[in-house]
């Protein structure tokens, strides 16, 4: 029993976590940079590597926020 | 079993009818309240088909137009695609840039020069063969580009908020000056790269001297005027979408997807509104309103399809591009 509510638990945790369809382009583009970011050695590197990501993320916001 | 007295069946019949009675009220009531929104609910407008498809199902990233007759649409970030409303002519023409690049946002000064944002720091002239025919680089990023008479308005892409949001320059000006009197807004709660996005600018077209401006979340719309003087003319009827909402689609609901000022300063609206059961999923907006030029709405209506884009608005019609890519109109 106690298996099963944590079992179903785990599920909608995952369900209400999960992106959804529409953006999870974005936000795992987003997650993919970042962790290719936190790869780098330098630190400033690293900082503007992140700086990227954020712009690519908010670039890609734009075409749904803003694009027709 | 005795049989009852007279007086107390004449009571339980008093009651019974009462109770009948109470029940129709009820019943008349309730088709009352359910017939209401009938009077509520937009009418349905048509969008009749004129002459395309002249875009695809792409992200049109820019679009301006020459006042009269002209629309230009960026498409995909690759392509301009000219219109020409009184021939019902459509264009398209590739832009000469590498494969993998793109661009956004497109302005069309009074010379008639179109520009555009060449990756997040070029802004790019665009010749009328598709070919870039000049390139400045820009000092910083850029979220978006529009035009102001001789003048681009750029936004700058800013994670920390400083000064206003839009700044006005001739092209090559190193030092654009800040444009109308629209502030960043703030959102504590959420992580700075989408609190910039949600202060991302829109604007539409215009035949007076303001210009409509919108953040994508607001149902308020900026009106700006030739110095910068700005007037925020607040329209009701619009449903505001939650910025958290807004973030999690891809084709979010948004209280004005378009706007578009006559000459008369009437504002017509362009809103997402709800698209009717079984819809085929198109982009694009389903509510057409007007308001006039404070805001008073004068009236909403249900478009038959999703339209993306205002392209014009004379006496008798409002010139569209619907969500098919056609150039349609909506009867006034």
């Amino acid at each position: 029993m106690v298996k099963k509510v944590l079992f179903s638990a785990f599920m909608l945790a995952g369900l209400l976590t999960a992106p959804r369809p529409a953006l999870a382009g974005c936000n795992s583009d987003l997650l993919d940079c970042y962790q290719r970011a936190a790869t780098i050695d330098n630190f400033w590197y690293r900082t503007a590597a992140g700086l990227d990501c954020e712009l690519d993320y908010a670039g890609c916001l734009r075409q749904a926020l803003v694009g027709a | 079993m005795r049989p009852a007295p007279a007086g107390r069946i004449s009571t339980v019949t008093t009651m019974t009818s009462r109770l009948a009675i109470g029940w129709i009220a009820l019943w008349v009531l309730a088709a009352a309240c359910h017939r209401m929104p009938d009077h509520t609910t937009p009418d349905v407008a048509p969008v009749l088909p004129l002459f395309g498809p002249v875009i695809a199902r792409e992200v049109v990233g820019g679009r301006a137009d020459d006042r009269l007759d002209r629309v230009w649409m960026l498409a995909a970030g690759e392509a301009v695609v000219r219109i020409d409303l009184q021939e019902r002519a459509a264009t398209r023409i590739p832009l000469a840039i590498p494969k993998g690049e793109s661009c956004w946002g497109l302005a069309r000064l009074d010379d008639g020069s179109l520009w555009t944002l060449r990756g997040r720091s070029g802004l790019a002239q665009i010749a009328a063969d598709g070919q870039i025919a000049r390139e400045i680089a820009l000092q910083e990023p850029h979220f978006g580009l529009y035009a102001r008479g001789d003048r681009l308005l750029y936004q700058p892409a800013r994670f920390v908020p400083s000064g206003g949001l839009l700044f006005a320059g001739v092209p090559g000006d190193a030092h654009p000056q800040p444009w109308s009197t629209i502030e960043p807004r703030r959102f504590p709660a959420l992580a700075r790269a989408s609190a910039a996005a949600l202060n991302m600018i829109a604007c539409g077209s215009t035949r007076t001297a303001e210009q409509p401006c919108w953040f994508p979340d607001d149902t308020t719309v900026a009106l700006v005027g030739p110095l910068g003087q700005t007037r925020r003319v607040a329209l009701p009827g619009l449903t505001r979408v939650a910025p958290e909402v807004l973030l999690a689609s891809a084709n979010p609901a948004r209280p004005l997807r378009d706007v578009f000022v006559e000459e008369t300063g009437a504002i017509w609206v362009l809103s997402s509104g709800a698209a009717p059961p079984g819809a085929a999923d198109e982009p694009g907006g389903w509510l057409l309103a007007e308001y006039t030029s404070t805001g008073v709405p004068v009236r909403a209506r249900r478009l038959s399809e999703a339209v993306r884009l205002l392209l014009g608005v004379d006496r008798t019609r409002v010139l569209v591009l619907s969500g098919a890519g056609m150039v349609a109109e909506v009867p006034r």
